[in-house]
């Protein structure tokens, strides 16, 4: 039986069993092989807000009752806000950091890792832009931030 | 301003059982998510559908299971069967794969080959008290199935063992 398992495998939706195509094996093979972990680096999630949520353990109910949600499914539009499938408003993001007693830009760190280097990016155009005036202060102010969010890129 | 260690490793484990599948995701040793999902009709396919949402919503770097092909290590043919379709569904996401044998989950948790489940559970609930302590089920008594629960617990473990051998 594990021989039939080693290279047949049960198809998904027919439920059949089926062989294992040569590269599917190799891709198996590969993945199993990959112990030489290199840690790829992973961009952060776009929030935090569950996470933070269960270690103040809290329902969502709750946290839509402090946030002044107001209506029904209170606890949906939470919900909504930790599967990234909206982003809260602005004093939402300011609730949350008052609730969880962490900076917005932890909690939602996936979005300002894809937010500041953009406005570095922007920085450095405006950094060259020719538009007469040579202040030195705004010259610094405007490279330093051109670098700082360059190391956020992935 | 000063700069946030941003960038993030992120594990995901997942224990195959018979009920469905237990997880966790760790980012650098914090917790981030538990639990444990269940399947019913279509079992394979509906756990890769649901890992493959675990995917999806958690971009994980690393995937760790447990080695159902290991010495000793006696599994039903499905799970052997949803282990492969998920390290098949990894590769594709170019995800890696490590594998943890039951036998050093239970030397690097407990400290003895014939350690049990329960002992393995109350130890993790201990170096997690925030996440887990609640979730500890009571000890199975030997006419009880197992509990639900446990299935998290065994994903918990099985992350805890792969950082413990990479540190």
């Amino acid at each position: 039986m594990s021989s039939r398992h080693g290279v047949f495998c049960k198809h998904a939706n027919s439920g059949k069993f089926a062989p294992l195509h040569q590269s599917l094996l190799h891709v198996y093979s590969l993945a199993l092989n990959s112990n030489e972990f290199d840690y790829s680096i992973m961009p952060s999630l776009p929030n935090y807000l569950r996470t933070n949520r269960k270690q103040s353990a809290l329902s969502q109910e709750e946290v839509a009752f402090l946030l002044g949600v107001k209506g029904l499914d209170k606890g949906g539009k939470i919900s909504r806000d930790e599967s990234y499938a909206r982003v809260p408003t602005l004093e939402f993001a300011l609730a949350y950091e008052a609730i969880y007693g962490k900076p917005i830009r932890e909690l939602f760190a996936g979005l300002y890792e894809q937010i500041a280097p953009e406005v570095s990016a922007r920085a450095k155009i405006l950094f060259y832009r020719k538009n007469g005036s040579a202040d030195p202060k705004r010259q610094q102010i405007l490279s330093e931030l051109a670098l700082r969010h360059k190391e956020l890129v992935v | 301003m000063n700069q946030t260690a941003s960038k993030q490793i992120r594990i995901l484990a997942i224990a195959l059982t018979a009920r469905g599948f237990g997880y966790c995701v760790m980012e650098n040793q914090v917790i981030l998510e538990s639990g444990n999902k269940g399947v019913e009709g279509n079992k394979n396919s509906q756990s890769v559908y649901k890992i493959d949402k675990l995917f999806k919503q958690f971009l994980p770097s690393v995937l760790v299971l447990q080695d159902v092909n290991a010495a000793g290590c006696r599994r039903a043919p499905r799970i052997k069967t949803l282990h492969r379709q998920v390290v098949e569904l990894a590769a594709s996401r170019k995800i890696k794969v490590s594998l943890i044998s039951g036998k050093m989950l239970r030397i690097a948790l407990v400290g003895d080959v014939k350690g049990t489940k329960h002992e393995m559970a109350e130890f993790l609930a201990q170096k997690y008290p925030v996440e887990l302590a609640g979730k500890l089920p009571p000890k199975r008594r030997p006419w009880e199935n197992e509990d639900g629960r446990m299935d998290m617990f065994d994903a918990v473990g099985l992350v805890a063992v792969f950082w413990m051998s990479k540190n």
